[in-house]
């Protein structure tokens, strides 16, 4: 479970966010749309502990973390796997060291365990073992986000995914099997999700509950019929052009759940 | 003028400030050396990037500062009748202050950008936080085998310098002031006395240390993308070039003291 209450963050003297309050039960997916600048990358960096708000409290899996130390930061970050934007991968590794890095820095298992385990991991995110003396430059985009979801999942039993964007700047057929990763693990591992993004009808694929940010400040919390329906002048626009899309998807996903 | 004065007092308290942000990180990055988990691959690798990847620059300035500075003296010591004395000249010069001034210069210039560069590079693109995210610690990963690399290859690059130059000293006394080989050698063994060796070695290992501790604080507090990696690594540059010099000056006043010169 992730519960955020009354965050408030400024950085540089600017406020960045304001007053976020918003739970995710345990095993479910919420998906945080809004523009670009409107602090949801913040919002994961917060729940993460890799940025300390100004006040209010952060509660994961029932502990809350306010004015945890970073010993205590590390031992809840155990179980929260994290896809940043862009993926970040780190550059000097090769493919297979990304993602077997957590289990080479904090186990004693051998190497051919590891190796086992980072072919698994691989596999799992639909990637072809070939590319595990790759570079991460030498990979296209989408396979870059697979490799950074592949490198949570070999990390210890994820109870939380975080997704930074992880469909922006794809193509479809890259967005489709990053979803379809992000369904899967959805229900076959029942971690919480939650996914950052500004493309409605991704979001609609992965969840149907979300909230909307703009300019720091939590504008709506609720379901895709309650988005439809809002009268929020901001939520209005950001779905002005989506408006059709979301009616659409909405009625498919309104007959898949029927 | 108010303006300008004005601006001056701008500069200095940046400086004061940047110099207040620097001892702080140099603080936390010490407080860490000894602290396990220690990363044993990372400082082999940065020992040959770092170290063995700026032996080149070491040669090329030992070569040629040698010699210039043979070139120099040698028509003005000829005048006084003591050209004999080029190797004695020679070795203090460059044992003493050149050699390690002008390796920690070219080492700074070098490597002081790459680390500014690379880590800034890193937090840009959020790699900073995902080490963080698994556990590690970016600055004993990143910053403390950098530290320990050019604090230990420092002092060997200046001895190669220090060699290189000498060794350059004598060409130019050899073939273009024919001071006799025996004569210069002996000279050279004459001033490689403990003293001299003490004020030349001791510098090294502080220019590692503020060229390690420049460019990972600059890496670390780099903001705003790659202008601000761009920045951080002119800035490592400028910052730990002119500490080098500031540092080489009261350095040498400090060890004068101590050996009673
Ligand atoms: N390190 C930082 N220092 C100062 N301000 C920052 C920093 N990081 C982000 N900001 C500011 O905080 C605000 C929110 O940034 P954030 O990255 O959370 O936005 P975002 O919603 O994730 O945007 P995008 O969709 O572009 O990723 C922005 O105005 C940004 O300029
Ligand atoms: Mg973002």
């Amino acid at each position: 479970m992730i519960q955020l209450e009354n965050i408030y963050l400024s950085l540089g003297g600017r406020p960045i966010l304001k007053n976020i309050n918003f739970a995710v039960p345990r095993g479910e997916t919420k998906v945080i749309l809004g523009p670009s600048g409107s602090g949801k990358s913040s919002i994961l960096k917060i729940i993460l502990g890799l940025w300390r708000p100004d006040s209010g409290r952060v509660i994961i899996d029932g502990r809350d973390m306010t004015g945890a130390s970073n010993e205590e930061w590390d031992r809840a970050r155990y179980h929260i796997g994290m896809i940043f934007q862009e993926g970040a991968l780190f550059d000097s590794l090769t493919v297979g060291e990304n993602i077997g890095y957590w289990l080479f820095e904090h186990t004693k298992m051998s190497e051919e365990e590891i190796e086992v385990r980072v072919g698994r991991a691989l596999v799992e995110v639909g990637l072809d073992p070939e590319i595990l003396d790759r570079m991460p430059d030498e990979l296209s985009g989408g396979m870059r986000r697979r490799v950074a979801i592949a490198r949570a999942l070999a990390s210890l039993e994820p109870k939380i995914m975080l997704y930074d964007e992880p469909t922006t700047g794809l193509d479809p057929l890259a967005v489709e099997t990053i979803i379809d990763q992000i369904t899967s693990l959805q229900k076959r591992k029942e971690v919480t999700s939650l996914v950052v993004t500004h493309d409605i009808s991704d979001a609609l694929k992965v969840s149907n509950r979300f909230i909307m940010i703009a300019e720091g400040e939590v504008i709506f919390d609720g379901n895709s019929e309650e988005l439809r329906g809002s009268n929020h002048p901001f939520v209005f626009r950001f779905l002005g052009p989506f408006k059709s899309t979301l009616a659409h998807a909405f009625a498919s996903f309104g007959e898949e759940k029927g | 003028m108010a303006s300008v004065a004005l601006a001056v007092n701008e500069r200095l308290k940046k400086m004061v400030f940047e110099a207040q942000g620097i001892t702080a990180f140099a603080g936390k990055v010490f407080a860490k050396v000894f602290a396990p988990p220690f990363y044993w691959r990372d400082l082999y690798e940065q020992i040959h990037f770092l170290g063995i990847g700026s032996v080149y620059l070491c040669v090329f300035t030992g070569i040629f500062a040698g010699q210039a500075m043979a070139l120099q003296f040698s028509k003005e010591m000829a005048e006084f009748g003591a050209k004999d004395y080029m190797g004695r000249i020679i070795t203090l010069a460059n044992v003493r202050a050149l050699g390690p001034v002008l390796t920690g210069l070219m080492v700074a210039a070098r490597v002081s950008s790459g680390i500014a560069a690379e880590i800034g590079s890193m937090k840009a693109s959020n790699q900073i936080d995902a080490l963080i995210s698994f556990g590690t610690d970016p600055i004993k990963k990143l910053a403390v085998p950098r530290l320990l690399a050019l604090f230990l290859m420092m002092p060997i690059l200046t001895i190669l310098t220090d060699t290189i130059a000498i060794i350059g000293g004598w060409i130019v006394s050899h073939f273009i002031v024919h001071v006799s080989d025996a004569l210069y050698w002996t000279n050279v063994k004459q001033k490689l006395t403990y003293g001299n060796l003490l004020v030349g070695m001791t510098k090294p290992f502080f220019f590692g240390i503020i060229i390690a501790i420049v460019g990972c604080y600059k890496g670390f507090s780099s903001e705003g993308g790659t202008r601000g990696v761009g920045q951080a690594t002119r800035e490592a540059v400028v910052v730990s070039s002119i500490s080098i010099l500031v540092a080489e000056f009261m350095m040498t006043k400090g060890l004068f003291a101590i050996l009673g010169w």
